[in-house]
């Protein structure tokens, strides 16, 4: 390990350390990792001729599926099933998708047997994950996307959508701030702004009304064991100014968008459905703060029409309601007619 | 005594003997043995990563250096910042405010050294130690052994989150402030200070990671107060077993901790094969249960607040090994500083397999009463 790791480099004790010396122990190292990553997920169960093991490749699109030569039946299943996944999920998209080599382990560690059918849901799941948490990590350093979800964009993405709908109709519905009641009712700009998707340079003063960042304000710092300086012009005499301040020195406790990530990836999805194929490819194309206008170029559509149809979208999703089953019914009534039995027989210690 | 309970009496009397050879003394936890071996590729994989960020380091040191030697665009004597222009300009002025008096606070008259602050936006959330989802701000440094001599740079890595923050608000907010007061000095402001440090506390400081000069400021001395020790109900919960001792009075403890690399977080590895001399990585945040105790990272800055510049100065430059430059400077030897620093953050202890007297007599006293009560209530049982 020194050897490898320290090559070379020591020897000039007492000078800098020279970038490009260093380098090539970097390279030296991730040669390394590599050849150890390969060792451990392809275990020597018979050598190739060039004492190598042995393993089935199956391409696909920008997918290789490496596997051991009694999974390559498996492997095959698989590599179709995660192509016919990926292609529904990114379309003509899959060709700036990232070439993505998954290996198939011989699933050592586990006891039990698994059925084939689990087998194959199993390695499809971690294939697919794979190539979507190499897709996230892509899109990770892009800092608009990743302040703007809170959770991995593509998960959300391909997610129930009614589901989405129904939550953010919710949210439309119940949320307590001015913005999202004024979006409920219509104001395409307010839905910006509740959607914490406008570039503003003031964004806690577009968010919410004064009387709002009074009780965000209390609700946050209420229990503190120090009251920070300001926070009683705050709340008792109600100087917005002072509120503001708070919110610009305390933002990580404070600022908060009006609707859930939930609602933002329906407008992503809005603008995936509108623009067609191709999506991935502008949204990779686009970069900068302002992620209306970049939405906007992967919908195809100006910022207010991609608004006014995600509204529209949103709105006519169906509230999920509460039903009761005819099994929950009669549950009930069963244990509603042992109480009363109960409650009518007297009680053996009963004195008089 | 019946023989049965004579018999019973005889086997309880055995497994105490049993439970005591088995389990006095008490001895600390071997952690290390019970953890096991990472795989070969993770642990590769690990210590790739920790090579990349030495390479990016070197690769910001050149860079800044090449900005350095264009005449006219840092002063020799004084600090210098560096903020990428992704960040809205008036960060760089916050950044300073912030670090400039620390700085002028720490420096006596010219600095030893000249310093350059860079600015950066970390692309790695090394640690999400927030519910919000904020990373913590990184502070690494590149010490004069590493650059020519004569330059020291710190290298603050603020987090994605943080940094969208400060570019929305303009300000720097409580937790980025704190992180970087406490940190952003670092080997810098003591080398700024008292110059170059000897071969000795060199090799002492990279052994430590240099955990100890964390934080170069040196107002306060903890062992000047009367008050409460901060951290008093710490030691039984979660501190490292050798400080506790140390604390307690083993001066051989003490001067184990002094030689104990830093504890960092629970199952990380130490890479000292891939170190670069002068390159300090900075820790994402410091642990508590560390060898030298919860500040650790004020370790010398103490030091300096207790024996005052001129003598520290002396120790910080000496060439000979720590312990004995430290006695040599001070007049006392190391290991017994260690100690009264210990107690001054968390009391003396009360450890060790000691027995007191009045929980002793509780049980004597107890035992009588269950015995006596147990021989007369069989008395009164008598038949015939």
């Amino acid at each position: 390990m020194l050897a490898v790791a320290s090559g070379g480099r020591l020897a000039a004790q007492g000078t800098p350390e020279s970038t490009a010396e260093y380098r090539q122990v970097v390279d030296r190292l991730a040669e390394r990792w590599r050849r150890l990553v390969q060792a451990e997920s392809l275990p020597q169960i018979g050598s190739g001729s060039e004492g190598l093991p042995r393993f089935d490749t199956v391409r696909l699109g920008t997918l290789t599926l490496l596997a051991p030569p009694p999974r390559a039946e498996l492997a095959h299943a698989v590599a179709r099933a995660a192509w016919d996944s990926i292609t529904r999920d990114f379309g003509s998209d899959t060709v700036v998708l990232l070439p993505q080599t998954v290996t198939i382990g011989f699933g050592r560690g586990s006891r039990r047997v698994a059925s084939p059918e689990y087998q194959e849901a199993s390695v499809l799941a971690s294939v697919l994950a794979a190539v979507r948490s190499a897709e996230a990590t892509r899109l990770r350093p892009d800092s608009a996307v990743a302040d703007w979800f809170s959770s991995s964009l593509l998960a959300m993405l391909f997610a129930s959508d009614s589901v989405q709908r129904s939550v953010t109709h919710m949210e439309l519905a119940t949320k307590p701030w001015a913005v999202v009641r004024a979006c409920y009712d219509g104001d395409l700009d307010a839905c910006r702004r509740a959607l914490a998707i406008a570039t503003t340079p003031d964004s806690v003063a577009f968010r919410f009304t004064p009387a709002e960042r009074r009780h965000l304000v209390e609700q946050a710092m209420q229990n503190w064991r120090e009251r920070p300086p300001g926070m009683a012009r705050c709340i008792d005499a109600a100087v917005d100014s002072a509120c503001i301040d708070l919110f610009r020195r305390f933002p990580q406790y404070l600022n908060q968008e009006p609707l859930s990530a939930v609602a933002r990836a329906t407008l992503l999805r809005t603008a995936v459905a509108l623009g067609g194929a191709g999506w991935y490819a502008r949204l990779l194309s686009t970069s900068g703060p302002d992620y209306l206008a970049r939405l906007s170029i992967v919908a195809g559509t100006p910022p207010e029409t991609l608004l006014a149809e995600w509204r529209a979208r949103i709105m006519s999703a169906k509230l999920q309601r509460m039903t009761l089953s005819r099994l929950s019914g009669w549950v009930a009534f069963l244990w509603a007619a042992i109480f009363a039995v109960a409650a009518t027989r007297s009680s053996r210690w009963r004195r008089d | 005594m019946a023989p049965g309970l004579r018999r019973s009496a005889l086997y309880a009397l055995l497994a105490c003997a049993l439970i005591a050879l088995a389990l006095l003394p008490p001895r600390p936890r071997r952690e290390t043995d019970e953890r096991p071996p990472l795989r070969a590729d993770i642990r590769a994989a690990r210590q790739l990563a920790a090579a990349t960020e030495r390479l990016a380091l070197l690769a910001l040191r050149d860079s800044v250096m090449e900005q350095v030697r264009s005449p006219g665009s840092f002063s020799p004597d004084s600090l210098a910042f560096v903020v990428p222009a992704t960040l809205p300009t008036q960060v760089g002025a916050v950044v300073r405010g912030l670090v400039m008096p620390l700085w002028s606070g720490a420096i006596d008259g010219t600095p030893r050294v000249r310093g350059v602050v860079v600015i950066e936006v970390d692309t790695i959330d090394v640690w999400r130690g927030f519910s919000s989802g904020r990373a913590w701000t990184r502070v690494s440094h590149i010490l004069p052994e590493a650059i020519d001599g004569r330059t020291c740079i710190a290298r603050i890595a603020i987090g994605m989150r943080d940094a969208r923050d400060i570019a929305a608000t303009g300000t720097l907010n409580v937790d980025v402030t704190s992180e970087i007061r406490a940190r952003v000095l670092g080997t810098c402001g003591f080398t700024a200070a008292f110059g170059l440090p000897g071969a000795g506390i060199r090799s002492w400081l990279a052994l430590e990671a240099h955990l100890p000069a964390a934080h170069a400021s040196w107002l306060n001395d903890p062992l000047a107060g009367a008050g409460e020790p901060r951290y008093r109900d710490w030691w039984q919960q979660d501190l490292d077993f050798g400080f506790v001792g140390c604390a307690s009075g083993d001066l051989k403890r003490c001067r184990e901790t002094l030689w104990s690399p830093p504890g960092e977080d629970r199952g990380s590895v130490q890479f000292t094969e891939i170190d670069v001399p002068g390159v300090v990585v900075g820790p994402p945040y410091y642990d508590v249960r560390g060898p030298l105790g919860p500040s650790a990272q004020t370790f010398l800055a103490d030091m300096v607040a207790h024996y005052g510049r001129e003598r520290f100065a002396r120790f910080w430059t000496s060439d000979a090994p720590l312990e004995e430059a430290f006695e040599s400077a001070m007049g006392e030897p190391i290991a017994k500083w260690t100690m009264q620093r210990a107690r001054a953050y968390i009391g003396v202890p009360d450890v060790g397999t000691r027995t007191r007297a009045m929980p002793a007599l509780l049980s004597v006293l107890f035992s009588l009463v269950v015995v006596g009560g147990a021989g007369a209530l069989t008395r009164l049982r008598q038949v015939g």
